[in-house]
């Protein structure tokens, strides 16, 4: 865990990269911090427009479709851009890493940082709409912070991971571009697992869709304590900590691993 | 461990070279099995001690091993066998500029390189108008540095790392660009570097860069160390090693002597204020020359000339002393003269000492040494040309404009 610690002992310097990449960011924009929320947002016109409009799929009793998806999309945003960007990241600060000594897993994990701040202002507009719109969700919103940040540190750890591995492969940055969309489509944002129509027929698949995509269970539980306004599952909440606790290592395991080639190879 | 002591162990590096420039996953899978890497040791069973306050220089041809060796030392890469320790903290200038920002202003690069090198914010906070002042980028530091020249970014990264406050520095040849001036100016910060007690490696292809820096090399040829010892000894193998591509100008440097030989300069050497020997010194510092001779018994005391020129031949100062004078007569034969000179009044540059014997009437010429020591001074501060001046500013009058 030694990768993570020297977060901590070296934060200075992951405050300067951090500041870097949220102004690197975000320099130059009007709208600054804004488009990061712009993305979401488009999203979620898209789909509001398509399937709870035109399509009407979605009616599925659920009223205020267009918050229930406003409380699935953070967290796959957060995922998906910061995994994305993470996976270049040590290609693009090749030339430091090849000449500086200094502790190389904070170049991902500082990208995760900067997408970390979005994922927080995307939860707070969400909390408080949700508080605004649904009464029955005052009471467990506050949920949301322990379970984001259980949330965050999965990411962190799979970001490392991924940005390790395309420092080796090339094309792992690809192959993640290629499997994000039908991963979105398999992560229940646009849909409740629950209210699927196809869920008795296939019980083997919904428990897959449940339990084998590690984004379900915290997906789920922060869409409880926001929309639902219920306690989440506690299975929901154990598997999200796990999740965080083996994506932790994982990424921890990959970084060591190829930690020394990253440096000739990048 | 001591601060600035670097310790090599038996260290060997292996790199697989691929056919192709990036592995992909792809390749993994559709040719499993059939391995395209080749193996390339670029360093074989090294072993290297540096004490602290050691300037080592590393030469050799390209490929040799040099920048390999010295990535190891800084920790950027791990030896494969063996191990590698380094005491204190590192500064390295492998790369000038790397990892700047171009859309960030000079000043915002500062902080964010010297962070990456090591540096506290308050450290650099406390350094920053010395280090703006090195770089001469008053005028540019808010100005994002894509809008800089090359030199401009050159001055800058040279000037952060050179104000990091480490115990070991390590150099990869970063001084092949900017102008001399700078260049020299470079050399004259790194130097100070090693007079307060700062280690360096330095690595070069440039016999004379190092030279100029390092009292010890290593020799590396094809990853082993082929010779460790005195720089000019490294440089003389390594010139033979590729003879045939010196430079003319290089080679036509040596001594040039000639005399009836009845009395001879056996040796001169340049003395620091520690009292060895070096060929480097900064302006202003006290400066010894000693001159051993050898005069044929009977004869009566020589008069020695010592003369100072420029790289370009110029005549920069001279002195003549007849020995007698000083209380030596020629009947034991030999003879050890110290010629003293402090405060050093030369600023900036490289000269040459001439050294003659002549009879007391200067008509006869007992041995002349035309190039008998070569070295550098750097500027210790703002001197700037060839001559040190040591005035004073003082306000005489204060004048105040309404």
């Amino acid at each position: 865990m030694s990768v993570y610690v020297d977060v901590l002992r070296y934060r200075e310097l992951f405050g300067s990269l951090f500041r870097r990449d949220l102004r690197a960011k975000y320099r130059g924009s009007v709208l600054g911090l804004g488009w990061s929320l712009l993305h979401p947002l488009v999203l979620m016109l898209v789909y509001l427009l398509v399937f709870s409009v035109l399509w009407r799929v979605a009616e599925v009793g659920t009223e205020d479709y267009w918050l229930f998806l406003l409380c699935g999309l953070p967290a796959w945003v957060f995922f998906a851009t910061s995994s994305q960007a993470a996976a270049r990241s040590l290609l693009e600060n090749a030339n430091l890493i090849r000449k500086v000594r200094f502790p190389r897993q904070l170049v991902p994990l500082s990208i995760v940082g900067t997408n970390l701040v979005a994922f927080g202002v995307m939860l707070a507009v969400v909390a408080v709409l949700s508080v605004a719109t649904r009464p029955e969700a005052r009471d467990t919103v506050w949920l949301v912070v322990p379970l984001g940040a259980l949330f965050a540190c999965l990411v962190a750890g799979f970001a490392l991971a991924v940005a390790s591995l395309n420092a080796l492969f090339r094309d792992v940055e690809h192959l993640l571009a290629a499997l994000l969309l039908p991963w979105f489509f398999l992560t229940p944002i646009l849909y409740s697992l629950d209210q699927l129509p196809g869920v008795d027929e296939y019980p083997v698949a919904a428990f897959a869709l449940h339990w084998a995509n590690f984004l379900t269970p915290p997906i789920e539980a922060m869409r409880a304590v926001l929309f639902t306004g219920a306690a989440p599952a506690l299975a929901d909440v154990l598997y999200t900590a796990c999740a965080a606790l083996v994506g932790l290592a994982v990424g921890a395991f990959v970084f060591s691993r190829s930690d020394d080639r990253i440096a000739t190879e990048v | 461990m001591q601060a600035g002591e670097i310790t090599v162990d038996g260290v060997s590096r292996r790199f697989r070279v691929y056919a192709r420039e990036a592995r992909t996953l792809k390749d993994l899978f559709v040719q499993r099995g059939r391995s395209e890497a080749t193996e390339v040791w670029a360093l074989r069973d090294v072993t290297l001690r540096v004490e602290p306050g050691e300037a080592v220089g590393l030469i050799g041809r390209n490929g040799s091993g040099k920048t390999t060796l010295l990535r190891l030392i800084a920790g950027i890469i791990k030896p494969t066998t063996g191990a590698v320790a380094a005491g204190g903290r590192i500064g390295s200038l492998l790369e000038l500029g790397a990892g700047f920002h171009p859309d960030f202003t000079g000043r915002e690069n500062v902080f964010l390189n010297g962070a990456i090198q090591g540096l506290r914010r308050d450290d650099i906070k406390r350094r920053f108008d010395e280090i703006v002042a090195f770089a001469e980028l008053e005028h540019a530091i808010d100005r994002p540095v894509r809008t800089y020249s090359s030199g401009m970014t050159m001055r800058l990264g040279f000037a952060i790392a050179a104000f990091l406050d480490a115990d070991i520095l390590l150099l990869d040849e970063v001084f092949a660009v900017g102008d001399e001036a700078f260049q020299r100016k470079c050399f004259g910060r790194i130097f100070r570097f090693k007079q307060d007690g700062g280690t360096i490696v330095f690595v070069s292809h440039d016999a004379a860069a190092v030279e100029r820096l390092c009292e010890r090399s290593v020799l590396l040829e094809r990853g082993r160390v082929s010779y460790d010892g005195p720089t000019r000894e490294a440089v003389a193998r390594y010139r033979r090693s590729l003879a045939d591509e010196v430079d003319p100008a290089e080679r036509g440097v040596g001594l040039r002597e000639w005399g009836s030989g009845e009395a001879s300069i056996r040796s001169a050497a340049l003395v620091g204020r520690e009292g060895s020997e070096r060929l480097q010194f900064l302006s202003g510092e006290p400066f010894v020359v000693e001159v051993a001779i050898e005069a044929t018994p009977g004869l009566r005391a020589p008069r020695l000339q010592l003369e100072l020129r420029d790289d370009a031949g110029t005549l920069v100062g001279g002195e003549a002393v007849d020995l007698e004078a000083i209380g030596w007569s020629a009947t034991d034969g030999s003879a050890v003269v110290r010629y003293e000179l402090d405060p050093l009044p030369l600023a900036d540059g490289r000269f040459h000492l001439r050294l003659g014997l002549t009879d007391s009437s200067g008509e006869r010429l007992y041995h002349w040494l035309d190039d008998a020591l070569a070295f550098v001074v750097y500027p210790g501060g703002e001197e700037r040309g060839v001559v040190r001046f040591a005035g004073t500013w003082t306000l005489e009058e204060k004048i105040t404009v309404r």
